[in-house]
Parts: structure tokens; C-alpha cells; sequence
């Protein structure tokens, strides 16, 4: 199965989900802000990354976890990559999670200063703690998200 | 083979070009067009199946809003993801000029609850526009078969 971890810039909250989801984040204590930088992709996009499917890894049950930058569009982002899925005879492989609903306005602040603004060193350091504040809600979605893909195997099975 | 054409929105500009594409628009008149204008249809971000032509080919539109170009990456980066290629399922932009004002307009007036047809306006745009669409449907057509 696909898990396609999306967000606004596909740069923070995607893919600390995804870091979780794939282990290099511990599940249990906050990560520290060197912890944070050290994943790849952690804000580190450019506006070219804006729309591209980015690879993280392969979890335990051979899911492909991967990333994306959406911009604005939110829920319908979903859909489109179910609907995708679905015309090319495929949509039980797609699982799209959207993690905009665990980001804090101190990430929206931060990530916006950081990649769009280009004001890196305080951008960063708000974003950093603001998906500190906000990481046991993406453990939550992360760990419904592992339940959901487990779900989806057995029945086609 | 399947044909996506994406537009702002999934019941304008693309299922017009869809139309064209299936030979299904004889003349200028968009109101035959089933579910032209209709914004519910839209709604979901689900791609619309429009029907297919005498190859088997599968047309679908889809509405991305302003951001056809980022879509364009994504849909065709889960294409390769899925294991599929160009030859299963092409991914079409319609650009045609005064297109964001006519998305906006027709989004608004949906926000408003006018959503179950297109607004006067825009209908009598799009048809100014229907010549360079149906070129520009026709010109890919012929490139897709050849």
C-alpha cells in the first residue's frame, strides 16, 4: 500500500508524521529540535517541491510512505488521489492522510516565515517548536493511520 | 486508455474539452452538455467519468482549482508510483485565456448557492472561447492517435 502524508508545504507536519510512521521518530517523548532538523526533507522544500510525491521510506508491513506539498487544498486533496487511484484500477493501494488537522498556528506562522518568506533562523526555530507542541497529535494520527492500512490489507485479502 | 482533463474547475473548460474530445458537441449549444456548470458535481475533487470514444478511451475531467500545474506533478507522480504510464492514462491542462476570473466568478456564485448551473456569464464566455478550444482539443486528439 501507499500512505501519501500531505500538508500545505510538505515540509513540517507531513513529514514528522511520516518519520514517525516509519520509526525515525521515537513515538513516546517529544523529539528535540536537532532531532526534528535531522529528518529528511524537515523543512528543507523549495516552491519546485510544491506537487511532487516525495518518497520517505518502507514500515514494517512493506507500506511505501511518502510526502506532500498541496498548498491549499485541503480535504479535496483526498479525494483526488482516491479518485486517481480509482480510475487506473488501483485505489485500494492509495491511503492519502491529510495532517493539516494537527497543525498549530505556530507552524503555519513558522513555515511560512521559514520557506516562504525565506526568514530562516526564527521561521525555524517556530516551527520547530510548534511541531513539538503538536506531536503527540500526529502520534495519534500516525497510529490510526497504521490501523487504517492494516484494515485495508485484511479485507482485500 | 484514459484522458483526464483538468481544469479549476471539473464542469467547465475541461468537460466542455471532454465534449469535444468524444465528439459530442456538434454545435455551440453548452446547456446539452449533462451536468455543465453544475458545481455539485464538482464538490468533491473526485474525477468526473464522462463517457468514451470509438477507441475505448475513457474520458474524465477533474477540478484542481487555481493550481493545474501542481496537480498535473502529482497526478502523474502517483501514476508512476502505481506502476502505470502515459499509455494508461493521460493527464490534459486546459489553459484558455480569462480562466481564474471565470473559475472565481463560478465559485462565488456557488458559495452563494447557485451551484446547479453555470452562471449567464460564464457560459457566454466559455462559448466566445469555444473555437480555440475545440483547436486545441482537436490538435491533441489527432497528436494522441497518431
Amino acid at each position: 500500500m501507499i500512505i501519501i502524508y500531505h500538508c500545505f508545504g510538505g515540509s513540517h507536519s507531513s513529514v514528522t508524521a511520516a518519520a514517525v510512521h516509519l520509526g525515525l521518530l521515537g513515538k513516546n517523548r517529544i523529539p528535540s529540535d536537532e532531532e526534528l532538523m535531522a529528518i529528511p526533507y524537515f523543512d528543507k522544500t523549495v516552491n519546485g517541491d510544491f506537487g511532487h510525491i516525495r518518497f520517505m521510506g518502507v514500515d514494517e508491513y512493506n507500506n511505501r510512505i511518502y510526502v506532500l506539498g498541496k498548498k491549499a487544498l485541503g480535504d479535496r486533496c483526498n479525494n483526488t488521489l482516491i479518485g486517481i487511484g480509482r480510475v487506473l484500477g488501483s485505489s485500494e493501494k492509495v491511503l492519502p492522510v491529510n495532517t493539516m488537522t494537527s497543525v498549530n498556528w505556530l507552524m503555519k506562522l513558522g513555515g511560512f516565515s521559514s520557506r516562504r518568506l525565506g526568514i530562516v533562523w526564527p521561521g525555524r526555530n517556530l516551527v520547530s517548536y510548534g511541531t513539538r507542541k503538536a506531536f503527540f497529535d500526529l502520534v495519534n494520527l500516525v497510529e490510526i493511520t497504521r490501523l487504517k492500512s492494516i484494515q485495508v490489507e485484511e479485507m482485500a485479502i | 486508455m484514459k484522458v483526464l482533463f483538468i481544469a479549476p474547475t471539473a464542469v467547465h473548460q475541461a468537460l466542455i474539452a471532454g465534449n469535444i474530445f468524444l465528439d459530442w458537441l456538434p454545435d455551440d449549444n453548452l446547456s446539452n452538455i449533462d451536468n455543465f456548470g453544475d458545481m455539485r458535481a464538482d464538490a468533491t475533487g473526485m474525477p468526473l467519468f464522462i463517457g468514451k470514444d470509438e477507441n475505448d478511451t475513457e474520458v474524465y475531467t477533474l477540478g484542481v482549482g487555481s493550481e493545474i500545474d501542481m496537480l498535473k506533478k502529482t497526478i502523474e507522480d502517483l501514476r508512476y508510483i502505481l506502476d502505470y504510464t502515459e499509455d494508461d492514462l493521460v493527464v490534459y491542462p486546459i489553459e484558455i485565456k480569462g480562466e481564474p476570473f471565470l473559475s472565481l466568478w463560478a465559485k462565488l456564485l456557488a458559495q452563494l448557492g447557485w451551484d446547479y448551473e453555470s452562471p449567464t456569464i460564464v457560459t457566454k464566455s466559455l462559448k466566445q472561447r469555444l473555437p480555440e478550444l475545440r483547436t486545441i482539443i482537436e490538435n491533441f486528439k489527432t497528436e494522441l492517435y497518431s
